[in-house]
């Protein structure tokens, strides 16, 4: 399998402020790639620059086999972009939209617009302008689903829109991802929605790429542990060891994460260092605790490094 | 989509976005070309002409340029490529296909189309001639190089607001600075700000450039330090040269073959200001003369400084107060003929300038170890002959895209009385910008070898915007009488024979520029 993104040592800095910082990315071909970071950790200027709309300062990025300063227009046609604060022409209704945008794609295909109109019940005559949050996204959607792209890339897809519609749209990126191999990179701060969805994950943080790997590796890799103390006192939570994230103290329950190497050295380890625990449940990771434990692992290191600095 | 159809489909969808801006554009054109064609002049018993008398109180070049400059700015804003999140950016459009769209609806709507009614406005005033089609030529290349200008505004910046703030920042920056820069630069400090053709051209290339280079990497920063030293030259040259009307020569040299007179002070007159007039400057009326002009040609002293160098070693510029007279040498074709009463040829050759001189310096300047010069520039226009008209009601002659008409002509009791009327076009992008209505006029009876000097003993003049604002078409009466104005300067009563085997000869002057000039410090005599 090949990869249609790969960017090597991208960085890119806003006067002083370093949005990225010598980011490597490789989005498998046909992967569901979700990005996922705290705000701020530089995942919109990621996107960016793998569309070309922001110059990065340095670094290099290619996309679906080519260098992306050697993209061609036909090239670009099978690139889909969706993104929160994009700016549709206000003053164009949903239809002469489309009819805008049809031509300019090969494979734009109308059949598949329709039903997108239909499923996502929107006015074909309004303009967008008139049109709610929710209403603009699903439009956006549609102009980027309808050319049938190669490579989907979406900035906060989901923001707007009612859990019905959302569900649905998942179901049909699956689908089309699955069966036409479309790739498709997305962040969104839904990770329910994201976990459900995505076949790979990275996480950014603070401009740096600190992991990227196939969701089902990146599961396995953590284990989530409740403890429930019976009356006796807690272990002070700092001593535990550094590769536990999200330690989590309310009354006689702590949870955290630890790694899962799978052996049951972990969870020997839960148990020797709370003896006199009630209950000790071990299961997999979910993919908002993983992200809630990483962030929170990234603010305690930036905090850290602001104190040493 | 090839590369020319994805231009069509842009140019599609700008007209259908901005056709409300577009409308008010084509309005606003509407509006100039009634004046240009000076219907809004004619007088008619219909109401609505009442309410056509309005329109020439709104400047409608302006109001065109003004609607101009926001199509500009809406349609490189519609596909914005300041934004990294424009609507056009992500999607499979060739910048350059989305920049030539640009191009070509500005182009058709703000040049092509006006310049189109320029010239039909022209045409029905009949005033087609080789510097008529120049200067509407050089219009057109300013017009076309200011939108580029208002389009690399348009271009670098993210929404209308900013665009507006940034362009009157601009503007009145570049409005203060130009004037004191060629200032300093050529010495000149009149004419008005404006652009030479090789700047405009500089201005509509660089522009063109930029916004296109703009479109390709959609990233301000860049585009600027790419562009910021072909700008800094364009302005910095445009400013020091760009306005400098009359056209300026280096010192001591001309174009063609306009001899470089000497400036020599003959003569300081000081006179006591009126005591009800403050007392704090006396008036220097420095009469000087022009000495080794070319025969017929016209001199102008422009923005001159008198010098002085005091008996204590220091010196003094003084301001100049007012010129009392232009520089000229009548050309009439006076070859041979006999004048009957003024001889214009005769003429005392000789301006006067008048300085102010603070009281405080009166008894050092009228010190005869006083030495002083005076510093300036020397307009020079060359005489064009036009005529000659025969004394036939409706007689035409045309020259330098002017037309010359008699109206009419009587002999009152030897005394002949003729009414002339001119028009023509005027550009301000010309040397000479504006119309002459001082002629000098001569009534010449060739088989009898005599000659009249007429003056103009009354005028009216009517003038309205073309299509271009630099341009306008401006027209003149003059009722013109015999003599200089002299009370000896009547002339011998001629009978009708003479007035009917007469011709009106008319003295035009074209611009050759002008050069520096100074005289040499020297004592004058000054007198109270």
């Amino acid at each position: 399998m090949g990869t249609v993104i790969q960017a090597e040592g991208l960085t890119h800095r806003y006067g002083r402020h370093v949005a990225l910082r010598d980011v490597d990315l490789e989005v498998p071909e046909g992967a569901l790639y979700a990005l996922l970071g705290p705000n701020g950790a530089g995942k919109t200027t990621l996107l960016k620059i793998l569309l070309g709309l922001l110059r990065p300062t340095a670094g290099r990025v290619t996309l679906l086999g080519k260098d992306l300063k050697r993209l061609t227009l036909r090239d670009r046609a099978s690139i889909g972009y969706v993104a929160e604060d994009q700016r549709l022409p206000g003053w164009m209704t949903l239809s002469r939209l489309l009819a805008y945008l049809a031509p300019l794609y090969p494979t734009w295909d109308h059949g598949l617009a329709s039903e997108l109109q239909r499923r996502f019940h929107l006015p074909p005559g309004r303009k967008i302008r008139a049109m709610s949050r929710g209403e603009r996204m699903k439009a956006a959607m549609m102009a980027a689903l309808a050319p049938r792209p190669r490579l989907l890339i979406m900035d906060e897809p989901f923001t707007g829109m009612d859990a019905l519609v959302k569900d649905e749209l998942v179901r049909g990126l699956l689908e089309l991802s699955g069966d036409e191999g479309w790739s498709v990179l997305l962040c969104s701060h839904d990770i329910g929605e994201l976990e459900a969805l995505a076949d790979w994950v990275g996480f950014l943080d603070a401009g740096r790429l600190i992991l990227s790997e196939p969701m089902e590796v990146l599961r396995g890799r953590f284990k989530r542990v409740e403890v429930m103390m019976n009356g006796g006192p807690f272990v002070a939570l700092e001593e535990l060891p550094p590769d536990w994230l999200s330690v989590d103290r309310a009354g006689k329950r702590a949870t955290f994460l630890i790694p899962d190497h799978g052996t049951d050295s972990g969870q020997d380890e839960v148990h020797r260092r709370f003896p006199g625990a009630a209950r000790v449940e071990v299961r997999g990771a979910s993919l908002r605790e993983v992200f809630v434990g990483l962030a929170r692992e990234g603010l305690g290191r930036d905090s850290v490094e602001e104190e040493t600095s | 989509m090839s590369w020319l159809a994805q231009v069509g489909h842009v140019l599609k969808k700008d007209v259908r976005q901005h056709r409300w801006m577009i409308v008010i554009t084509l309005l606003a054109l509407a509006g100039t070309v009634v004046e240009a064609m000076g219907w809004t002049a004619v007088s008619s018993p219909f109401p609505v002409n009442s309410l056509l008398h309005v329109v020439p109180t709104v400047p409608g070049a302006a109001t065109f340029l003004l609607a101009s400059f926001l199509l500009v700015a809406f349609v490189v804003q519609g596909d914005s490529p300041a934004r990294s999140d424009a609507f056009w950016v992500p999607r499979p459009l060739s910048p350059s296909a989305v920049f030539v769209a640009k191009v070509v609806l500005i182009g058709f709507l703000a040049i092509l189309l006006p310049a189109v009614w320029e010239v039909v406005a022209i045409g029905s005033h009949h005033l087609w001639s080789a510097s008529v089609i120049g200067s509407m030529g050089l219009s057109v290349l300013v017009q076309t190089a200011l939108l580029a200008a208002v389009a690399v505004v348009a271009a670098l910046t993210p929404d209308l607001r900013t665009f507006l703030a940034t362009f009157l920042v601009a503007y009145i920056g570049w409005s203060a600075a130009a004037p004191a820069i060629r200032q300093a630069v050529t010495g000149v400090s009149i004419g008005e700000a404006g652009l030479s053709p090789v700047e405009a051209v500089a201005w509509l290339l660089g522009g063109l450039a930029l916004v296109a280079y703009q479109y390709r990497v959609r990233d301000n920063r860049h585009t600027l330090r790419v562009f910021a030293l072909p700008t800094f030259l364009c302005l910095g040259l445009g400013a020091a040269f760009g306005g400098a009307r009359p056209l300026a020569f280096g010192a001591g040299s001309t174009s063609e073959a306009v001899a470089t007179p000497d400036l020599r002070i003959d003569s300081i007159r000081l006179e006591r200001p009126p005591s009800w007039g403050g007392g704090r400057s006396w008036d220097a009326h420095v009469r000087m003369e022009l000495v080794g002009g070319r025969s017929g040609y016209a001199y102008e002293v422009i923005a001159p400084k008198l010098r002085v160098c005091l008996p204590d070693g220091s010196h003094t510029t003084l301001r100049v107060r007012g010129i009392g007279q232009r520089l000229t040498n009548p050309w009439v074709p006076s070859v041979g003929l006999t004048w009957l009463g003024f001889d214009p040829t005769a003429k005392p050759y000789r301006p006067v300038v008048t300085f102010l001189v603070p009281t405080d310096l009166v008894n050092a300047v009228t010190d005869p170890r006083s030495r002083f010069a005076v510093e300036g520039r020397v307009y020079v226009q060359a005489p064009v002959e036009v005529g000659p008209l025969p004394m036939r009601v409706g007689a035409t002659a045309v020259a330098d895209g002017k037309r010359y008409r008699l109206l009419a002509f009587e002999n009152d009791q030897g005394r002949p009385r003729v009414g002339v009327r001119y028009e023509g076009v005027e550009s301000a992008l010309r040397p000479t910008p504006w119309i002459r209505s001082s002629f000098d006029l001569t009534l010449v009876n060739a088989a009898r070898q005599e000659a009249i000097y007429v003056r103009q003993s009354d005028n009216t003049s009517d003038s309205h915007n073309l299509v271009f604002m630099r341009e306008r078409w401006a027209a003149g009466s003059l009722s013109l009488v015999p003599g200089g104005g002299g009370p000896d300067d009547q002339p011998s009563a001629v009978d009708d024979a003479w007035l009917d085997g007469a011709e009106l000869h008319i003295t035009d002057w074209v611009s050759k520029g002008s050069y520096r000039l100074a005289t040499t410090p020297a004592a004058v005599d000054v007198r109270h």
